[in-house]
């Protein structure tokens, strides 16, 4: 824990320590206001809107899938102490789960463009 | 415990600056190879390093009304989580981290990376930056579970998430012989969460450089560093995890290892430039319908030997 | 200090270019690219990612407007380089990467750097004010910035000091001044923009004012019926990859475009189109620019390679004409684009089955190779934008990548002439 935290803090000074180095290297300390890029144009309006990512009927369905990651992390571990019984469940459990993508696949909900 | 990590090794100060400096050179080493091989010149492997020094004394930039804090904390957490992924990824066979669920962080840096390369995205105010930061979530509910699976298969065929306990159990046979579907995804996956390559529809021309597009100087530096270590350890780990670490005949065991992360990159960018870009909004249907089962089969196989005793 | 200027030298020595192709020209940047190649400069796809700024050929006032806005929006240190025609291309190349150190090393800060205000013609003053101002920057920026750093000797009179400032500035501030602030030039096409958005704002009456000078997004009903938000986005006239000059505006709902239109920038005084040159060079920098859309920067390399390889005449031209056969081949038979880039932009035809993305990009793979092929007729800008109706962002760069767009002079003469 100690070597992680020693790291952590190693990489924070260090990403400051490039932020110093720049600063003495590049010509200007001064940040450069610009309008953001639009292929040469004005922009129109502030681009940061609510932005509708059609895809999040998958966000979904891969929520489903990282609860059942927590499962299997630890299931992993002791497969060879239980035996037979825990591969059973856990694909049984994940035979369902795909239950549910073939059924989202089905629907077109893999493909939004 | 008999194994030793590798700040008790070492102690504390070099295993830490070594593991840094490790990374740093790894990800010079993937961006050399990277450029060799995109412009057709050997000789140009070492413009990295040039590159790097031009972002230096470039000026920064800040757009109209932009959300700053979340902007610059995304570009440092890039190379900051690829850094840190790399303390549970075998350094001359010890980590400098070693917990019992050793993968589960490296999941996890990988993970926190959607957040970040979302928030370079967001920051600038800019419509290719955020339409980049939105590509990058796609492709990774692509990318993620398959990435997942390829990884817990090798935790359950070692019946431990430790790295070490992993290299330990290959030393009669290298995972990849019994999984290679999994090795294939784990590198492929390397690349689609370093947004590298076929994977790299965040940051395409077609969107201006998308989530980089309104970065120079250093801020662009480190996202641009973060996603070549992150594929420099990726690539190391995938040594670690499926083609038995430091083991092998002849040469000492670090040195095997460093030849077989080299070996790795070497495969991914000779493999990854020879194809085009890859849709996020085609890859997801892949993804779900091929990746998921397939990497689920190959866990199924291993879990089916793992009953059988075959890596006891 | 000493060091450092030097450290700085070595670093710029390679600079990323934003080239900026006036349409018309397109030789001359097929040698400029080369040029570019040879030295291993990388173009650069954003402003953002520039040090050199270089203009080939003399743009027209609405161009030269957004290729002021670009110039704002390069980092320092930065250089313009304008390159009237293909006898100084190294010169000018050299030239522009030695005022980059000079630049780098006088410490030349963001000072002559027009804020977003002024540029968006929201200066807090009357508008009138903020164009003065804008004009007042401009020529300062490059007459001033150009002449005293590096057209010392006789370098001035051939290439930079009298085409440049005659040409760009002169020209530009004219249409300023009489276009009325609406036609012609920069601050015109951004109020008409932003009079825009205020109308549908004020139709929608969601989103009361403005923030730091632009209207946020207002919203409308998406393709599913929910109602969100919609960005009026531009693409061109500067992207890469993309012809350059041509405008599409259109509502952006996520990734997806709608209502677009498509028009080139200064359409009034667009050249006459030039004789095509070599049809199998200019198939191969076509596939070059649509794998550069595509993501596919080695068969990009390649295309061009052989495309600047196939204008020598001797020992080089056979193996050029190799490189063009295995990249096209490579190109046609590739699976992964088959994949990625199949089924979009279907254009139908009077056989009935439409002619997607992929068919146009292996006809060219054909010429390319040096096969005839028989011409096929040119899409109007209305076929286009409807083609590019309900794409995904990424979809439509495809499309638009894949057919041969070239301003054609306004009158509908000349397309006449043409078939």
């Amino acid at each position: 824990m100690v070597a992680l935290l020693t790291l952590v803090a190693l990489v924070v000074a260090g990403i400051v320590a490039l932020y110093a180095v720049s600063s003495a290297l590049r010509s200007t300390r001064e940040l450069a206001l610009v309008l953001p890029y639009e292929s040469g144009l004005l922009p129109q309006q502030h681009a940061v809107s609510r932005y509708h990512a059609r895809w999040y009927a998958i966000t979904v369905l891969f929520l489903a899938f990282d609860m059942e990651m927590i499962f299997m992390y630890p299931w992993a571990v002791v497969v060879a102490d239980m035996g037979a019984k825990a591969v059973v469940e856990m694909f049984g459990f994940l035979a369902v789960l795909l239950v549910g993508v073939t059924y989202v696949w089905r629907e077109g909900a893999l493909r939004w463009t | 415990m008999p194994e030793q990590t590798l700040a008790e090794a070492w102690g504390l100060a070099p295993a830490v600056l070594g593991v840094v400096a490790i990374g740093l050179v790894l990800g010079l080493v993937v961006a050399g190879v990277d450029r060799a091989v995109v412009s057709g010149a050997p000789r140009t492997a070492v413009e990295p390093i040039r590159s790097s020094a031009r972002l230096l004394v470039e000026q920064r930039r800040t757009t109209l009304a932009p959300d700053r804090l979340l902007w610059r904390l995304g570009c440092a957490a890039v190379p900051a989580l690829a850094l840190l992924s790399l303390a549970v990824v075998p350094i001359g066979g010890r980590t400098l981290w070693s917990t019992s669920a050793d993968l589960v962080w490296f999941n996890a840096m990988e993970a926190l990376l959607w957040a970040a390369v979302w928030l370079v995205g967001w920051g600038p105010n800019a419509v290719h930056a955020l339409t980049g930061g939105y590509r990058f979530l796609a492709q990774g509910l692509a990318y993620e579970l398959p990435l997942m699976f390829a990884l817990i298969t090798a935790g359950l065929a070692a019946g431990s998430l430790r790295t070490t306990d992993i290299l330990a159990a290959q030393q009669d046979l290298w995972f990849v012989v019994t999984m290679p579907v999994a090795f294939v995804v784990f590198v492929g996956s390397a690349a689609a969460f370093a947004f590298w390559g076929p994977f790299a529809a965040p940051t395409a021309a077609d969107i201006a450089g998308g989530v980089t597009s309104e970065l120079s100087g250093v801020d662009r530096l480190l996202v641009e560093a973060g996603r070549a270590v992150f594929l420099g350890a990726t690539a190391a780990m995938a040594a670690a995890l499926f083609l038995g670490g430091g083991s092998g005949p002849w040469l000492p065991g670090p040195l095997w290892h460093l030849v077989k992360t080299l070996a790795v990159v070497a495969a991914l960018v000779w493999a990854g430039r020879r194809i085009p870009l890859l849709r996020p909004d085609r890859t997801v249907e892949v993804g779900w319908t091929v990746l998921v089962p397939l990497t689920l089969l190959q866990a199924l196989v291993v879990a089916v030997l793992v009953l059988n005793g075959f890596y006891a | 200090m000493d060091l450092i200027a030097r450290l700085r030298a070595w670093a710029l020595a390679r600079p990323r270019v934003l080239l900026v192709d006036v349409p018309g020209g397109v030789t001359l940047r097929w040698s400029v690219e080369a040029e570019l190649d040879r030295r291993g400069w990388r173009l650069a796809v954003s402003p953002a990612d520039a040090d050199l700024l270089v203009v080939l050929g003399k743009p027209g006032p609405e161009l030269a407007a957004a290729v002021e806005v670009l110039w704002s929006q390069i980092p320092e240190p930065r250089y313009r380089v304008d390159v009237p025609g293909e006898g100084a291309v190294a010169v000018d190349l050299d030239a522009g990467v030695d005022a980059l150190a000079r630049r780098a090393a006088s410490g030349v800060g963001g000072d002559d750097r027009p804020s977003p205000a002024s540029l968006l013609g929201k200066d807090g003053d009357a508008d009138d004010e903020g164009m003065d101002h804008g004009g007042g920057h401009e020529g300062m920026d490059h007459g001033g910035g150009h002449e005293g750093m590096d057209h010392g000797g006789g370098h001035e009179g051939m290439d930079h000091g009298g085409g440049h400032e005659g040409m760009d500035h002169g020209g530009g501030h004219e249409g300023m001044d009489h276009g009325g602030g609406h036609e012609g030039m920069d601050h015109g096409g951004g109020h008409e923009g932003m009079d825009h958005g205020g109308g549908h704002e004020g139709h929608h009456m969601h989103h009361g004012g403005e923030v730091a000078g632009l209207p946020m997004a207002s919203t409308g009903s998406d393709r599913d019926g929910l109602e969100l938000d919609v960005l009026k986005v531009s693409l061109g006239p500067v992207l890469p990859g993309w012809p350059t000059g041509l405008v599409l505006r259109a509502d952006l709902q996520g990734d997806v475009l709608a209502s677009s239109e498509l028009a080139w920038l200064d359409a009034g005084i667009l050249p006459a189109a030039s004789p095509p040159p070599e049809a199998q060079r200019a198939a191969l920098d076509r596939l070059a620019r649509f794998l550069d859309v595509a993501g596919w920067p080695s068969a990009a390399r390649d295309a061009r390679r052989a495309r600047d390889g196939l204008a020598a005449h001797g020992p080089g031209h056979g193996g050029a004409q190799r490189l063009a056969e295995t990249v096209a081949r490579r190109v046609r038979r590739s699976r992964t684009l088959s994949w990625t880039a199949g089924g979009i932009g279907q254009i139908a035809t009077e056989r009935g089955s439409g002619e997607d993305v992929l068919a146009r990009v292996r006809r060219w793979c054909d010429i390319a190779s040096g096969q005839p092929v028989d011409d096929r007729p040119a899409t109007s800008l209305a076929e286009v934008a409807a083609l590019l109706e309900g794409a995904e962002i990424g979809s439509a760069r495809l499309i638009v990548a894949s057919l041969d767009l070239a301003p054609v002079p306004a009158a509908p003469a000349p397309e006449h002439a043409h078939a």
